[in-house]
C-alpha cells in the first residue's frame, strides 16, 4: 500500500485548526487534517464563541480587529450560514472601582478609533430592558459578535474539503517522523501520512503532541465550564461579561449570551476558582459551585429567568501559555514543525488570523510580521527539546 | 429550603432493583432514602395506578406485585421521596434534587444507582404523528392517568415488555394487535424449556392474551404509520432472521393508537456522571455500568448498581441485584445480621441462573441493523429540533461519525429531552453510514442537569412550585 501525501498535516480539528486547514488549502497546499476526536469535539465545541475586541487583550487590538474584519465576512466567503450575530457586548460594572478600569479599556479602545460608550443603568435598560440588576454601569462595545460554533467550525471544514482537504476525524496522531531534523509524516493509528509540514493545533493537547516529535511546548490545560438553559423567547439582546477590576481569567468572569435557537449560554468564574490539576480527559465533570455561582449572577443580573429551566452544561479545556499569548509559527529545532496553540479561553477570536499567518509561513514566506510576538522561540529553550 | 439531607444509604430508582435494595439495606439497620421521580413507588415494570386505594380487580400480576414490595419497604422504615428527581450527582456522592420545584441535597454514605432503562425508539415515516408513541408511554397512560390510548392498538418493535403493556391495555378493553419484529429459533425454544421457572409467567401472560383476543405475529416490522391528523394504520412488513423485510409481505393494520419500542435503552446518565465505568452491549440496552456481581459494586467507593442499568436483564434479574447491592451496601458501612451472609449468598446463585435465562432473552430481541433503514429521507429523526434524516446524512457526509458530532452540526438530541428519545436512533443511523460499531457512535454524554430543572430551583430560596 502507497504512503498517501500532503504538503501539509493540521494536526486538531478544533476551530484553529479547521480555519487554518482552510486557509493551507486556499492558499494552494495539498492538506489533511486529522482530529483524535470529533471535528470541533473539544474546547471549541464548547464554546460561547464571542468574535470582538472590547477588554480582551491590551495589546492584541490591531489583531483582533482584522480577525473581526475577517469574521464579518466569512459567511459570505465560506457560503455558510453560521448565525455569526453583531450583536455589541456589554460588561457589566459591580463594584465601583471598576468603573476606572472600564474606562481604562474604552480609552486604549477608542484610541484605535474603536466605537465604544460607558451606560449608566437607565441605557443599559435601553439596550437590555430585562437586565434590571443593580449594576452601577456597563461598557459598551457595539460590534462584537457572536458566531454558532459548531456551525462556524463545519463551515471551515466543508470549504477546505471543496478545496481538496482529507478530514480524518476519530484519527488522533500517535507518532511523528523526521530525517535529519526534518518532519517527513505522521502516524496515526492505521493512517500513515507522507508530509513536510506539520501543523499542530492541538489545544491543551498540543505539548503531548509535539513530544512526539521530541519537542516541549509551555502549554497547561485549564477547564471551562458553562450552562445552557431550554429555549426561550429573546430577552438577552447581546452579550454580557463583567468588568472585573483584577482583570484576566484569574480573577473570575461571566459571560451570559442568547444563541440564535433562543437558549440562554451562561457562566461565572469567581476569583480563584477555575484551577484544576486534571488531564482534559480526566474531569469532565461540572462543580457544584460553578452552577450555584453562574445561577446566582444570571439572576442577579435578569431576575425574570427564575422559572426558566437549565437544560444542559458542560465542560472543556482551554489551553493555557505562560504570558497568555498563543503559541503560532515554527517550533526550533525540527524543520517543518508548526504550531498553532494556546487560545486562552478567546480562540475564536484569533483564528482566522491564525490560519493567515500559518498559511503564509508555509507558501515560503518566512518572516510573516504579525506572526513575530507569537513564536514560540520567545520562551526560549522551555518550547525546544523534551526533558 | 430544607438542609442537607443526610442518610446511611440513598438509593436513585424504585424500580424492582431499588426496591430490592431498600429493603435488603434497612433489613440490616442502615438508614435509607429511596428516590423516585414518579409519584409511586414501583418503576416501569410494576407501574403503578396513580388511584389511591387498593389496587382495582383488574390490576395486572407486576402492579400487585409492585404494590406489595412498595409497602414492604414503607412498612420496614425506608424514607421515600415521591416525584423527586435526581438533576446533579456531585463528587462525595452528593446528589442535588428537585422534589416538585423544591431543591434539596442529599449526602450518602453510600448509593445505589438503579435508574432502569427507557424505551428504546428507531424513528420511521409517520411516528410525529398523534396516536403513535412508545410502549412505556402506552402504559403509563393507561395505569398512571386511566386513558386507553385507542380502541385498536397496535402494540410493536420487540421485547418481552410488548406483552406485559398489552395485557394492560387489553384490560382496559382496546382491540390489541402485536407484532414482534423477532423471529424465533427453534434453539430459542429449546433454551427456554430449560427455564421451567419461567413458564408460568410466559403462559399466564399468554393466556391472558389469548382469552383477551389479543393476536401476537412474530417477525414482523412497522415499517410506516399513516393517518391524516391523527393514525389511522399502520403498515407492516415480514422481516428474515436478520431482520431484513421480505418482499410481497407488506400488510396494512387499521389502528387509531400505536405503541412502539425496540427492547430498553439503559438510563446510565447519572452513574456516569458519577465517574462509574461502563462497556457497551447493544443487545443488554447500550452503556451498562460495569459492577462486580457478587457486590453490585461499581468502579468508583460506595457506588454501588443494580437492575437496567447494568445491563438489561428484566425484573428477576434486577430485584436480586438489587438485594445483592443493598446487602453489600450496607454491609460495607457495618450492618449486618446473623443471616446476612446466606442472604447474601442465595441472591447470588439466584441472580446467576435469572442472568443465564436473560442472556437467551437478550439474544433473542438483539435489535437488527436493517432497522437503520427504517427512516425515510424526510423523516424526522429529533423531535424536539425537528431534524430529519437527510439533514443527519449531510452531517455525516461531512465529516460527522458520531452521535455527538452530528448532534452539533443538525441540533438533533440538542432539545428538551436531550436525545433521550432520539439519541439511539441517531447512534444507529450513524454507526449504519460510517460501519463502525454502536460502541463507537453511541457517544452522546451526560451532563447535569439529568433533566431540565428551573434556575429558581438551583438558587433555592423560591417557594415550591407546582410543575
Ligand atoms: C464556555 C466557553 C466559552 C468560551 N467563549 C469564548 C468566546 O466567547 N470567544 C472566544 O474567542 N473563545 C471562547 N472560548 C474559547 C474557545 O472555545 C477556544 O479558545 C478555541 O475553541 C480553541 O480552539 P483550538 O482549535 O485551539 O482548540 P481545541 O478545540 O481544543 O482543538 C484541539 C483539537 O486537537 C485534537 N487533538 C488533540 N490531540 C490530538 C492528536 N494526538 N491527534 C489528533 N488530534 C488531536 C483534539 O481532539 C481537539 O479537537 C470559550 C470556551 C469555553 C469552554
Amino acid at each position: 500500500m502507497s504512503t498517501p501525501a500532503f504538503d501539509a498535516v493540521v494536526v486538531g480539528a478544533g476551530i484553529v485548526g479547521c480555519a487554518t486547514a482552510y486557509e493551507l488549502a486556499r492558499a494552494g497546499l495539498s492538506v489533511a487534517l486529522l482530529d483524535k476526536g470529533d471535528i470541533g469535539g473539544a474546547v471549541t465545541g464548547g464554546s460561547l464563541a464571542c468574535v470582538g475586541t472590547h477588554m480582551i487583550s491590551r495589546d492584541e487590538i490591531p489583531l483582533l480587529m482584522r480577525s473581526c474584519q475577517r469574521w464579518s465576512g466569512l459567511e459570505n466567503e465560506l457560503d455558510f450560514d453560521f448565525e455569526y450575530n453583531a450583536c455589541g457586548q456589554m460588561r457589566f460594572v459591580r463594584a465601583p472601582a471598576d468603573l476606572e478600569v472600564a474606562r481604562g479599556w474604552l480609552a486604549l479602545e477608542a484610541g484605535f478609533g474603536l466605537e465604544g460608550a460607558l451606560l449608566d443603568p437607565a441605557a443599559v435598560r435601553g439596550i437590555a430592558p430585562a437586565l434590571r440588576g443593580p449594576v452601577l454601569a456597563a461598557t459598551w462595545s457595539p460590534r462584537d459578535a457572536t458566531v454558532n460554533p459548531f456551525l462556524a467550525c463545519r463551515a471551515f471544514v466543508e470549504a477546505a474539503q471543496r478545496l481538496g482537504c482529507r478530514v480524518h476525524p476519530g484519527t488522533g496522531v500517535t507518532a511523528i517522523h523526521t530525517q535529519a531534523g526534518r518532519i517527513t509524516g505522521v502516524t496515526a493509528g492505521a493512517l500513515r501520512i507522507a508530509t513536510k509540514y506539520i501543523v499542530n493545533a492541538a489545544g491543551p493537547w498540543a505539548d503531548a503532541v509535539a513530544r512526539l516529535a521530541g519537542c516541549a511546548l509551555p502549554i497547561a490545560p485549564r477547564k471551562a465550564q458553562c450552562l445552557a438553559t431550554t429555549a426561550v423567547a429573546p430577552i438577552i439582546p447581546c452579550v454580557v461579561g463583567a468588568c472585573e477590576s483584577a482583570g484576566g481569567v484569574e480573577a473570575g468572569y461571566t459571560q451570559i449570551q442568547q444563541a440564535a435557537h433562543g437558549q440562554i449560554l451562561f457562566n461565572t468564574v469567581l476569583a480563584g476558582g477555575v484551577r484544576t490539576e486534571a488531564r482534559p480527559e480526566d474531569d469532565l465533570a461540572v462543580d457544584r459551585q460553578f452552577v450555584l455561582d453562574s445561577v446566582e449572577t444570571l439572576l442577579w443580573l435578569f431576575p425574570d429567568l427564575r422559572n426558566v429551566t437549565l437544560l444542559r452544561s458542560w465542560c472543556a479545556y482551554e489551553a493555557v501559555t505562560p504570558d497568555d499569548h498563543f503559541l503560532i509559527g515554527p517550533v526550533d529545532g525540527v524543520d517543518g514543525l508548526l504550531v498553532a496553540a494556546g487560545d486562552g479561553g478567546t480562540g475564536f477570536n484569533r483564528a482566522p488570523m491564525i490560519g493567515e499567518m500559518i498559511a503564509q509561513w508555509a507558501s515560503g514566506n518566512r518572516a510573516v510580521p504579525a506572526m513575530t510576538p507569537y513564536l514560540p522561540s520567545r520562551f526560549g529553550t522551555e518550547a525546544r527539546v523534551a526533558a | 429550603m430544607s438542609g442537607l439531607h443526610e442518610v446511611d444509604v440513598a438509593i436513585v430508582g424504585a424500580g424492582p432493583a431499588g426496591l430490592a435494595a431498600a429493603i435488603a439495606a434497612r433489613s440490616l439497620g442502615a438508614s435509607v432514602l429511596v428516590i423516585d421521580e414518579y409519584s409511586a413507588a414501583g418503576g416501569q415494570y410494576h407501574r403503578q395506578s396513580a388511584r389511591p386505594g387498593p389496587p382495582a380487580s383488574d390490576a395486572t400480576q407486576a402492579e400487585r406485585q409492585g404494590r406489595a414490595l412498595a409497602s414492604r419497604a414503607r412498612e420496614a422504615g425506608v424514607a421515600f421521596w415521591a416525584d423527586a428527581y435526581v438533576w446533579a450527582a456531585f463528587a462525595n456522592a452528593m446528589l442535588a434534587v428537585d422534589q416538585a420545584g423544591m431543591r434539596r441535597d442529599v449526602r450518602a454514605r453510600s448509593l445505589v444507582v438503579s435508574t432502569g432503562a427507557h424505551d428504546r425508539v428507531m424513528p420511521f415515516p409517520g411516528w410525529t404523528l398523534p396516536g403513535v408513541m412508545t410502549v412505556g408511554a402506552a402504559q403509563a397512560l393507561v395505569k398512571a392517568h386511566a386513558v386507553v390510548p385507542g380502541q385498536r392498538i397496535v402494540v410493536a418493535g420487540s421485547g418481552p415488555f410488548l406483552l406485559v403493556v398489552a395485557e394492560g391495555l387489553a384490560k382496559a378493553g382496546a382491540a390489541v394487535e402485536i407484532l414482534e419484529a423477532a423471529r424465533f429459533r427453534a434453539s430459542v425454544l429449546a433454551t427456554f424449556l430449560r427455564f421451567p421457572n419461567r413458564w408460568g409467567e410466559l403462559l399466564g401472560l399468554l393466556r391472558t392474551l389469548r382469552a383477551r383476543g389479543v393476536g401476537l405475529t412474530l417477525g414482523r416490522v412497522v415499517m410506516r404509520a399513516e393517518g391524516q391528523d391523527g393514525l389511522q394504520g399502520v403498515v407492516s412488513q415480514a422481516v428474515d432472521a436478520r431482520g431484513t423485510p421480505i418482499a410481497g409481505t407488506v400488510l396494512r393494520h387499521d389502528a387509531d393508537a400505536l405503541a412502539i419500542a425496540y427492547g430498553f435503552r439503559t438510563q446510565v446518565d447519572l452513574a456516569r456522571m458519577l465517574g462509574c465505568r461502563t462497556r457497551y452491549d447493544d443487545a443488554a440496552g447500550g452503556h451498562a455500568v460495569i459492577v462486580d456481581a457478587d457486590t453490585g459494586r461499581t468502579s468508583q467507593a460506595e457506588i454501588y448498581a443494580a437492575g437496567e442499568v447494568t445491563g438489561v436483564g428484566g425484573h428477576e434479574v434486577a430485584a436480586l441485584e438489587g438485594t445483592i447491592a443493598g446487602l453489600s451496601a450496607a454491609m460495607s458501612l457495618g450492618y449486618t445480621s446473623p443471616a446476612a451472609l446466606s442472604r447474601l449468598a442465595a441472591a447470588r446463585r439466584g441472580r446467576a441462573k435469572a442472568q443465564r435465562f436473560a442472556d437467551v432473552v437478550a439474544a433473542t430481541f438483539a435489535p437488527s441493523r436493517d432497522l437503520a433503514l427504517l427512516p425515510a429521507a424526510e423523516t424526522i429523526v429529533c423531535r424536539c429540533e425537528g431534524v430529519t434524516r437527510d439533514s443527519i446524512d449531510r452531517a455525516i457526509a461531512a465529516g460527522a461519525t458520531t452521535a455527538s458530532a452530528v448532534k452539533r452540526w443538525t441540533r438533533c438530541g440538542m432539545g428538551r429531552c436531550q436525545g433521550r428519545m432520539c439519541g439511539w436512533g441517531l447512534a444507529r443511523l450513524v454507526a449504519a453510514r460510517t460501519h463502525s460499531p454502536m460502541a463507537l457512535a453511541d457517544n452522546l454524554t451526560a451532563r447535569l442537569p439529568l433533566k431540565p430543572v428551573s434556575l429558581g430551583t438551583i438558587a433555592g430560596s423560591n417557594p415550591p412550585l407546582v410543575k
